[in-house]
């Protein structure tokens, strides 16, 4: 445990120094910043019609924005050890391989958790322009979707990150596998009679948009996005464990 | 021989190779196959060249082990193979429980909190009492094309699933690309959802929560009850629109396994066997005695009756002789005052507001809302005058407020008279509903000082819809339970207050220009420390 807070903590200060996840972050925050400014406005403008703005354009589009940021974060991670021949340093190290894997992901958590902290601003800022004040629960579950999609796909990235020394392979692999996740695979449950429902479970953005994103938290999708961040873990694990051996 | 022999040893292995990728893609076509995405002419003969695939890839490794029994020994023996299958084994033992324990809470769905403040998530109490008695399982088909967005209904239907116990299931169903199968279900439109129970059907026609319980109900309650609105002196219409309309009450009630009809009694000149309830919605002509008399004939006979009367100001009964109202007072002790309400808690005081319901009446036991009656006429009890009948009163006007029933109609016609409580004017607080039963023959009766309440404009403020549905319920005998319809969930009212341009300034800079450029500026002094550093 204390070598995954090491790990953890060791990336984690890692990105303050780098210049790609301060471009993440500052992206992410750009965006966000101009959908609440929007919302804000438009909700200005409908204000007669009775239009009180909440939470989810902020954390539905955060997400969305999950999807092309995560592979930026999660591309270097091992990706780098593996290029820069320190990956061989780490298997001398006592350190396990799952709490290697672990202790980056939660490292790139960790950082993911900050930017996600920094956004909490806008609920503040909306609270206040609501009377008698924006819906807490369906915020908090909101926010607890965006955590986990956040960790699923960190997770991913770990994952992948660790098949490759190349960081571009690595990003393209993650995003691929993200898009897949995000869009692809619920796309034939529109069409198909048999086996709708295997696609439906797949898409991620039903987990997230259909179920956290509206207030309710379901113990289905709380399997899957464990379930996603267990399985990109045991990949990194696997990955490295492979490496020790071939 | 042993040079052949070591020459083709590998044959098996490059045959199995072979069917390994043969298995692949039948595979891969059996599975496009299930997902009815492509059908081939002989998809038996797909299915044996898959089996037979498999078999030669096994086969001929197996052949390989028994020709070359040294070399898989070596192979089995190294570091690698080892730690491989030690691998294979550890991914396959991962992936088998992440997909038994997908499995199973995909199976058995089951929703841990809804936390928004308003639970809009949950399940109205009468679905889910409707649900805990299903007795039968019922399945739902949604005819959704691939156009029309089924989030919502997938997430609904979803969500009654998970409630069911198991009793109720799901699928989808593309109307297009299955015309057979909708024309046979009876859906002629994109987006309903038909409903089969013990080989009955009922349709919903949209994915709304009132609207597949009203579905159910229908399938738990095949039997549809009557109920005829009076008409031929001016009475709301059940089919127009607006103030003076009942339309979104017809729909109701309609929705409710009602059989909603119109009833002539003068023309007729009796009461149809099947009627379970009349209606006397807001008449502008007296009704004569034949028709009063009839009515009462109905109600003896166990009938139910729903009167709604509005002040005479507002009719054409001038000084006509009213046998109904005449009746009403002299058979049930049910006098209706000629005067209208005013009522000053209400911003508009000719609105009389509803606040007082009768707990222990079935039609008011439930109410959660206000109810408002523009220009009601009030309503006194006379219980003594009458035997073997129960009277409540079910609405009064609030007894903090003060009302009274204004007996000087000419103010109506004056834009800014004063009006004030005279010795003439009944005071408050005031009696806008009663519920009448007789004992000996069950006969039930419901009487309103105002019909509007009714109407279109005013059916879905706060209780009205409410008040009235229950009206004809408990006048038609049903059971409540059999009758349930959604309570409205209260729901907290949100407004938006609008940011002052100073304040818009702020929001648009801290949130477009401040934030993203804090983390820039933070991330610029961090690679300049970085490159003091060296």
């Amino acid at each position: 445990m204390r070598n995954i807070w090491t790990i953890a903590k060791r990336e984690y200060n890692h990105f303050f120094i780098s210049p790609i996840a301060y471009l993440v972050a500052f992206a992410i925050l750009l965006v966000l910043g101009i959908i609440f400014a929007l919302v804000i406005y438009s909700s200005s403008q409908n204000v007669f019609f009775g239009s009180v703005p909440d939470i989810r354009p902020i954390t539905g589009s955060f997400a969305f924005l999950l999807v092309l940021s995560t592979p930026a974060l999660t591309m270097r991670l091992l990706a780098d050890e593996n290029r820069m021949g320190t990956m061989e340093l780490l298997l001398t190290a006592p350190v396990r391989d799952i709490e290697l894997i672990v202790g980056k992901w939660l490292g790139s958590f960790l950082f993911m958790l900050t930017i996600i902290a920094i956004t909490l601003v806008y609920p503040i800022v909306l609270n206040a322009l609501v009377r008698p004040g924006i819906d807490q629960g369906l915020m908090i579950t909101a926010y607890l979707g965006l955590i986990l999609v956040a960790a699923s796909f960190l997770s991913i990235g770990v994952g992948i990150s660790a098949l490759f020394s190349n960081q571009v392979a690595a990003f393209f692999a993650t995003l691929a596998v993200l898009i897949t996740l995000w869009w692809l695979v619920g796309f034939p449950a529109n069409y198909v009679q048999t086996g709708a429902d295997i696609f439906r479970y797949l898409d991620l953005q039903t987990h997230f948009y259909d179920s956290l994103s509206v207030g309710k938290i379901n113990l289905t999708d709380l399997v899957y996005f464990f379930s996603l961040i267990a399985l990109g873990l045991f990949v990194g694990t696997l990955s490295i464990d492979i490496r020790r051996w071939r | 021989m042993k040079q052949l022999q070591k020459s083709y040893r590998f044959l098996p292995l490059y045959i199995s190779l072979l069917a390994l990728i043969a298995t692949l893609v039948l595979g891969t076509v059996r599975v496009v196959m299930a997902l009815d995405l492509y059908t081939p002419p002989n998809p038996d003969r797909i299915n044996l060249a898959l089996s037979l695939s498999a078999a030669i890839t096994v086969l001929g490794v197996l052949v390989y082990a028994m020709v070359a029994p040294d070399a898989v020994r070596s192979f089995l023996s190294k570091r690698q193979t080892r730690y491989g299958s030690n691998a294979l084994v550890m991914s396959i033992a991962f992936l088998g429980i992440l997909f038994v324990a997908n499995y199973l809470a995909y199976q058995n769905p089951r929703d841990l909190a809804d936390l928004t403040e308003d639970k809009q998530n949950t399940l109205a109490p009468e679905t889910l009492e409707t649900l805990k008695k299903l007795p039968a399982p019922i399945t739902a088909t949604a005819y959704y094309s691939p156009q029309m967005p089924r989030d919502s209904a997938q997430q609904l239907l979803q969500n009654i699933k998970n409630n069911s116990n198991g009793r109720f299931d799901f699928r989808f169903v593309d109307p297009v690309a299955n015309p057979v199968e909708a024309k046979n279900a009876g859906v002629t439109g994109d987006g309903k959802i038909v409903l089969e129970m013990n080989g009955r059907r009922e349709l919903a026609d949209y994915a709304d929560e009132a609207e597949l319980l009203r579905a159910i109900n229908r399938l738990l309650n095949p039997e549809a009850r009557t109920v005829y609105f009076l008409t031929g002196h001016g009475e709301m219409d059940i089919n127009g629109f607006g103030q003076t309309a009942l339309s979104r009450a017809r729909e109701t009630l309609e929705s409710k396994n009602y059989a909603v009809k119109t009833l002539s009694l003068l023309a007729d000149n009796r009461v149809p066997e099947d009627a379970d309830v009349v209606i006397v919605a807001g008449p502008i002509k007296p009704l004569t005695q034949i028709e009063v008399d009839l009515l009462n004939q109905f109600i003896d006979q166990g009938g139910g009756v729903v009167a709604m009367l509005a002040p005479v100001p507002l009719t054409d009964f001038g000084d006509q002789p009213e046998p109904l109202t005449e009746s009403l007072e002299q058979r049930w002790g049910i006098r209706l005052r000629n005067d209208f309400i005013v009522d000053t808690s209400s911003t508009m005081p000719q609105n009389a507001i509803g606040a007082a319901y009768s707990p222990s009446h079935p039609i008011t036991d439930g109410m959660m809302f206000f109810t408002i009656f523009p220009l009601a006429r009030s309503i006194e009890l006379k219980q003594e005058t009458v035997e073997e009948t129960i009277l409540t009163p079910l609405v009064q006007t609030s007894p903090s407020s003060q009302a009274w029933g204004e007996t000087d109609f000419s103010v109506l016609e004056r834009e800014t008279a004063q009006v004030s409580l005279d010795p003439e004017d009944a005071p408050g607080p005031l009696i806008l509903a009663v519920a009448a039963e007789k004992l000996s023959t069950q006969g039930r009766l419901v009487v309103f000082g105002n019909a509007i309440f009714a109407g279109d404009e005013g059916f879905d403020v706060y209780g009205n819809g409410d008040l009235f549905i229950n009206a004809v319920d408990w006048a038609a005998n049903i059971d409540k339970e059999t009758t349930v319809d959604i309570t409205p969930r209260p729901t907290l009212e949100r407004t938006f207050i609008p940011p002052s341009q100073l304040q818009w300034l702020a929001i648009l800079l801290g949130s477009v220009c401040g934030l993203p450029g804090l983390v820039l500026a933070a991330g610029v002094a961090a690679w300049i420390a970085r490159r003091r550093r060296g």
